[in-house]
C-alpha cells in the first residue's frame, strides 16, 4: 500500500532540549510538520522509551528506561554512549513507524555499527551530521558510502570529503530560527537597566567547554584594555561559570590574567522565577533579589537557561560578538548574534569559515594550528592579539561601514541559515533519496575483546591448589542460605579438600557459622570464569574444582523451565 | 519444578541438609508479636498496601504487635508498631525467632523463618514462589501466596507495571496470618485499589473559607471558581492551582503558587505567557481530542496532555461494577468541601454520582465488609 505523505523518521536529540541539535530538531520538525507532502516521527536521544512527549506528532524517546537494560549498561561507558545515541531501541522504533527515509542528525559516532541493524538496508538513509576539524574523522569517510545521502552542518566538511572522493557530500546548515533574534529598538534602556550604560560590551554566548577559546579571549580583552586604557569596556561571558569540570575555571583565569572581577560580566538566571541579571561574577546559588527565592539564582547552565526573547535581550546589551574557539559543528550563537544586529568575531577555520568574513557580517580571527593530543586532529588557537586588533577595529569603525557590516549579516544568516531555507534543502533531499534505487552494502568486522587473567593466589596460599575447592554465590541472602545447606554433603563428598566460599561482604553472615568451609572470602566480578579457576592449557588454575551455581540462576535464568521439570532421583 | 536448592544440590552433585546459621541475641520486649519484612531493591518484590493487611489482622486479633525488622534501608510500613533496625542478619533471626508468626516478602527472612520452623506466611508475585519458597521447618507451617498475574507467567522483571505482587489482596494475606495463628478470619472483600491510591493530596473546593496551613494543596477553580474564598491560604500553604479558566493577576501574584494546571480547548496564550513571566510552573491539559494536536503546534514550548473526562470515566466503568453494592471507600486524598473533610470527591459531592468515583478511580480503595 503506498503512502500519500513521505514518512520521514528523524532521530537527533530530543526537540525541546536547548542544544543545538535540539533547536535545530524543534525548527525543522516544526516546519516539515506542516508539510502537506510529509510526516514525520520523531526519535529523541536521552528521553527514555515510552514516555509521552506530548508532541504533536508521532514520537519516541530512544534511551532505555528498562531497568534490566539500564543496570546492563551502567559502568560500561561504550554501552552507555550507545545508550545515549538511542543504539538500543531505534530498531523496535524503525519497526512500529517503517519509514520512507531514515534522516539520522547526530555526532557521526551516533551512528555506529547502525550498518548492521536490520532494516538499514531496506531504508533509505540520510545521515546530517556535524564534522568539525581536519583530518576528516575515519567513521565518517565509512559511514558516507553506506548512507543514502550524507549532509554536513559546515561547508569546510564538505569541501574536505570531496576532496577525499566523497563527491556526493552537501552542506545544509542547522536550521536557526531567527525571527527572535533582531536589533531592538530599546537597546539603550535595556543597558540602562543592567548598569551597562556607555561601556563598550563585547559579548560571547557559549557552553563552558575546552573547545571555547576563553584564555585566548581573555588575552586579547586584556590586550585591548591595555592598549586603549580610556575606554571603558566589560567583556561579557553568557556561560556555564559553574562547570569547572568539563570547561574552563574563569574565575581563576580572570585571576591569572590580572582581571578585576567587575570587568567581566556572567548572566544569572533564577530557576524559580526565570528572571535573569548581568553582574560580576560572585559564585553560584545566591538568593534572587526579585523573587526572594533562597538559592536559586545560578548562571546559565545546560539544565536551565533563558528564553529566546530573553536571549536576544543579552545580545542586544552587546556591542559587538567574539566567537573564538578550536572547532565547531556550527556554533548557533554566531548565527543568532548575527541576526540580533552584531558584527561577528569568529576564528576562521572549521564551521567558522562559513560566518567569519565580511561578505557574511563578520570579520575573522587569525588563529595558530595546534594538534589534539588525543585525537591528532587539527585545532585552532585563536590569536589574542588578533582578537585585540578587531576589537579595536570595531571600535573605531565609521558608523556607515558598521550599519553595512550589520545589514550584510542580518542578511546573510537569513539567506543561508533560516528554517525555510534548511528544511527546502532537507525537503529536497529527502524526496531525492526516497526515489532513489537500492545501493550495495559494506560489511564490517569488530575487534576480538583480550581475555583478563585474575591473580588471587595470595589468599589461597594455606592450601595446596589440587586441596583447593571453590564456590562462588555473590548473592543474595536466600541463596546463600541455601548453598549453607549443601556444604557439610559437599565435605563429605570430597573429605580431603578444603571448601573456599565466594559471596559478597555483605552476605558474609549467611554463611560464616558453616563449619565445613574453610574460608569465606570476597565475590569480585573476575571470579566468574571457570576456566581462569581449574586452569586451561598453560595456565594452572586455582582450584581442583570450582562451582558456579549463581551462573544458571542468576547470570543466566536456566531453571525456571515453567515448572514442568523433573529430577529422577531425590535430592532431599 | 526444581526449587533453586535443588538446582545448586545438582550443580554440586550433593544432598541437600540443613543450613549451619545462628541467630544473636537481640533485646525484644513483646511477646505476642509478628515480624514482617519488606524491600524495595527489586521493585517488583515490593508489596503495597502491608499497612491495610495489618489493619484487617488487628481489626481480629487487636492485642497482635507488627515489628517491621530489616536494615534500616527498607521503606517504613505504615502502621507497623516498631521497626527494628538490626546491624546484621543475625539479630534480625532472634526477633524472627521469638515471633508467633513471619510474614513478609520472598527474601533472606522467610528462609530464615523456616530454618528456625516458624509459621509462615510469603508473598510471591514476579517469581514461581516453588522455585523459591522457605525448604526447611514443618511445610504445615507455610502458607504461600502467590498473585495470579490475571492468568499470565511471571515476568522475572526486576520492575513490573502494573506490579503483579499487588494483585494479592490483603485480606488474603491478612487471612493465612489470622488461620496460622488460630483466629477467626476477617469478612473483609477488597474491590479494588487505584494505582495511584498511596498518593497523598489535600483538595479544596473554595465553597468556603477554609483555615488550613502548611500543606501542599490543589485549589479546585476547575470545580468551583471563587477565587475570594482561597486568597488568605497562599501565605500559609503551598498551592497548586487546577483552573478552566485563566484567574486573576491578584491571585497569580501571590508567592505561594508553585504550579498551575490549566484545562481547556483552547488555550489562553497571553495567560500562559503571564504565568511563565511570574515563575510559576503551569501544566496544560487538553480536554479535546480533535483539537490536541493544533494546540501542540500552537504551544510547542509546553507538553500539553489530553484530559478526556468522559472516556475516562466510561474506561473506568469496565474495570469495576459499582451499583446495587455497599462499598466503603479509603484514599490518601482529603477534600475539602461544605466545611467538611472527605476521603473521596464522591463522598464531597454527597454520595449522589457514582461517576465521581469512577473519575478519581486510580486515588481509592473500594471495599465492602
Amino acid at each position: 500500500m503506498s503512502r500519500s505523505k513521505i514518512k520521514v523518521l528523524v532521530q537527533s536529540n530530543y526537540s525541546r532540549m536547548v542544544t543545538g541539535f535540539g533547536k535545530n530538531m524543534k525548527n525543522i520538525l516544526l516546519a516539515l510538520h506542516k508539510d502537506p507532502e510529509i510526516e514525520v516521527v520523531e526519535a529523541s536521544n536521552g528521553v527514555p522509551y515510552g514516555r509521552d512527549m506530548a508532541t504533536p506528532w508521532e514520537s519516541y524517546g530512544t534511551y532505555p528506561s528498562n531497568k534490566n537494560i539500564l543496570k546492563a549498561v551502567e559502568g560500561n561507558a561504550a554501552k552507555k554512549r550507545a545508550a545515549q545515541y538511542g543504539f538500543y531501541h531505534i530498531d523496535e522504533i524503525v519497526e512500529k513507524c517503517q519509514p520512507d527515509v531514515f534522516l539520522g542528525i547526530e555526532d557521526v559516532w551516533a551512528f555506529r555499527e547502525y550498518e548492521n541493524k536490520p532494516w538499514w538496508s531496506k531504508t533509505k538513509k540520510i545521515i546530517w551530521t556535524t564534522l568539525d576539524s581536519l583530518p576528516i574523522l575515519d567513521h565518517a569517510l565509512e559511514v558516507e558510502p553506506k548512507c543514502d545521502q550524507m549532509l554536513v552542518w559546515a561547508s569546510f566538511a564538505e569541501e574536505a570529503m570531496k576532496k577525499l572522493g566523497h563527491k556526493t557530500v552537501s552542506t545544509v546548515h542547522g536550521a536557526v530560527d531567527y525571527s527572535h533574534f533582531k536589533p531592538l529598538k530599546n537597546r539603550n534602556e535595556l543597558r540602562n537597566l543592567h548598569g551597562l550604560d556607555s561601556d563598550f560590551i563585547i559579548g560571547f554566548v557559549f557552553k563552558n567547554q575546552l573547545r571555547k577559546s576563553v584564555p585566548n579571549l581573555l588575552e586579547g580583552f586584556v590586550k585591548f584594555k591595555e592598549k586603549n586604557p580610556d575606554i571603558a569596556t566589560k567583556l561579557l561571558l553568557h556561560t556555564d561559570w559553574g562547570e569547572k569540570l568539563l570547561g574552563w575555571d574563569i574565575p581563576r583565569y580572570l585571576k591569572e590574567k590580572g582581571l578585576d572581577n567587575g570587568e567581566v560580566l556572567a548572566t544569572y538566571v533564577c530557576h524559580k522565577c526565570d528572571d535573569y541579571f548581568i553582574q560580576p561574577y560572585s559564585g553560584e546559588d545566591k538568593d534572587c533579589s526579585i523573587c526572594g527565592s533562597k538559592k536559586s539564582v545560578k548562571t546559565k547552565n545546560s539544565g536551565k537557561g533563558v528564553g529566546e526573547k530573553e536571549l536576544n535581550e543579552i545580545y542586544n546589551l552587546m556591542d559587538v560578538y567574539c566567537h573564538p574557539f578550536t572547532s565547531g559543528g556550527q556554533e548557533l550563537p554566531i548565527q543568532e548574534a548575527k541576526a540580533a544586529g552584531l558584527i561577528t568575531l569568529v576564528t576562521d577555520y572549521s564551521c567558522g569559515t562559513d560566518s567569519a568574513y565580511e561578505h557574511q557580517g563578520g570579520l575573522p580571527l587569525s588563529w595558530n594550528e595546534y594538534r589534539e593530543p588525543s585525537t591528532q586532529f587539527i585545532k585552532a588557537t585563536t590569536c589574542p592579539k588578533s582578537i585585540c586588533d578587531r576589537l579595536h577595529e570595531v571600535y573605531t569603525m565609521s558608523e556607515d561601514r558598521k550599519s553595512k557590516l550589520i545589514e550584510t549579516g542580518i542578511n546573510y544568516v537569513k539567506e543561508k541559515f533560516s528554517v525555510q531555507n534548511t528544511v527546502s534543502q532537507l525537503k529536497h533531499f529527502i524526496k531525492n533519496v526516497k526515489n532513489r534505487s537500492d545501493q550495495g552494502k559494506e560489511k564490517q568486522t569488530g575487534n576480538k575483546k583480550p581475555v583478563k587473567k585474575t591473580s588471587f593466589e595470595d589468599l589461597l596460599e594455606d592450601v595446596d591448589r589440587k586441596d583447593r575447592i571453590a564456590v562462588v554465590m555473590p548473592e543474595s541472602g536466600g541463596d546463600i542460605l541455601m548453598i549453607n545447606s549443601l556444604i557439610e554433603n559437599l565435605q563429605e563428598l570430597y573429605p580431603d579438600k578444603k571448601i573456599f566460599f565466594f559471596t559478597k561482604p555483605e552476605f558474609f553472615d549467611f554463611i560464616n557459622d558453616n563449619p565445613f568451609i574453610h574460608k569465606v572470602l570476597p565475590y569480585n566480578q573476575k571470579i566468574d570464569n571457570l576456566l581462569n579457576l581449574e586452569g586451561v592449557a598453560e595456565h594452572e588454575g586455582f582450584f581442583e574444582i570450582a562451582f558456579l551455581p549463581n551462573v544458571g540462576t542468576q547470570k543466566v535464568l536456566n531453571y525456571i523451565h515453567n515448572g514442568k521439570d523433573k529430577n529422577q532421583f531425590e535430592l532431599r | 519444578m526444581s526449587h533453586l536448592v535443588e538446582v545448586y544440590a545438582k550443580d554440586l552433585g550433593v544432598k541437600i541438609g540443613k543450613p549451619y546459621f545462628q541467630p544473636h541475641y537481640f533485646p525484644i520486649i513483646e511477646d505476642e508479636y509478628i515480624t514482617i519484612h519488606t524491600d524495595n531493591k527489586v521493585d517488583s518484590k515490593h508489596y503495597d498496601y502491608w499497612e491495610e493487611v495489618i489493619i484487617i489482622v488487628k481489626s481480629v486479633f487487636e492485642k497482635v504487635k507488627f515489628i517491621q525488622i530489616g536494615s534500616g534501608k527498607e521503606p517504613k510500613i505504615k502502621n507497623v508498631d516498631s521497626f527494628i533496625k538490626t546491624s546484621s542478619i543475625k539479630q534480625s533471626a532472634y526477633i524472627i525467632d521469638k515471633a508467633l508468626l513471619h510474614v513478609g516478602i520472598d527474601s533472606s527472612p522467610v528462609h530464615i523463618a523456616s530454618h528456625l520452623d516458624k509459621p509462615i506466611v510469603a508473598i510471591y508475585g514476579h517469581t514461581y514462589s516453588k522455585t523459591c519458597d522457605p525448604l526447611w521447618g514443618s511445610k504445615a507451617n507455610h502458607c504461600i501466596i502467590e498473585s495470579h498475574r490475571n492468568g499470565k507467567k511471571p515476568s522475572f522483571s526486576l520492575k513490573e507495571n502494573p506490579k503483579t505482587i499487588n494483585f494479592i489482596k490483603p485480606e488474603e494475606i491478612a487471612n493465612s496470618i489470622l488461620k496460622k495463628l488460630d483466629r477467626e478470619k476477617s469478612s473483609r472483600e477488597t474491590l479494588y485499589i487505584g494505582k495511584e491510591y498511596k498518593n497523598q493530596s489535600n483538595h479544596i473546593i473554595p465553597d468556603e473559607k477554609y483555615d488550613i496551613s502548611n500543606k501542599t494543596l490543589s485549589i479546585r477553580l476547575d470545580l468551583l471558581n471563587k477565587e475570594e474564598n482561597i486568597l488568605h491560604l497562599c501565605t500559609k500553604n503551598k498551592l497548586s492551582l487546577i483552573i478552566k479558566e485563566p484567574v486573576s493577576d491578584l491571585l497569580l501574584s501571590q508567592v505561594n503558587i508553585s504550579s498551575i494546571f490549566y484545562i481547556s480547548d483552547s488555550f489562553n496564550a497571553n495567560f500562559i505567557e503571564k504565568v511563565k513571566s511570574l515563575g510559576i510552573t503551569i501544566n496544560l491539559l487538553c480536554s479535546d481530542k480533535e483539537k490536541i494536536s493544533e494546540q501542540r503546534y500552537v504551544f510547542f514550548d509546553y507538553r500539553i496532555f489530553l484530559l478526556d473526562e468522559e472516556e475516562k470515566i466510561n474506561k473506568n466503568k469496565k474495570k469495576i461494577t459499582l451499583e446495587e453494592k455497599d462499598f466503603s471507600l479509603k484514599s490518601y486524598s482529603l477534600f475539602y468541601k461544605n466545611g467538611e473533610v472527605y476521603s473521596s470527591l464522591y463522598e464531597a459531592n454527597g454520595k449522589e454520582n457514582l461517576d465521581d468515583i469512577f473519575l478519581d478511580l486510580e486515588t481509592l480503595m473500594i471495599y465492602s465488609e
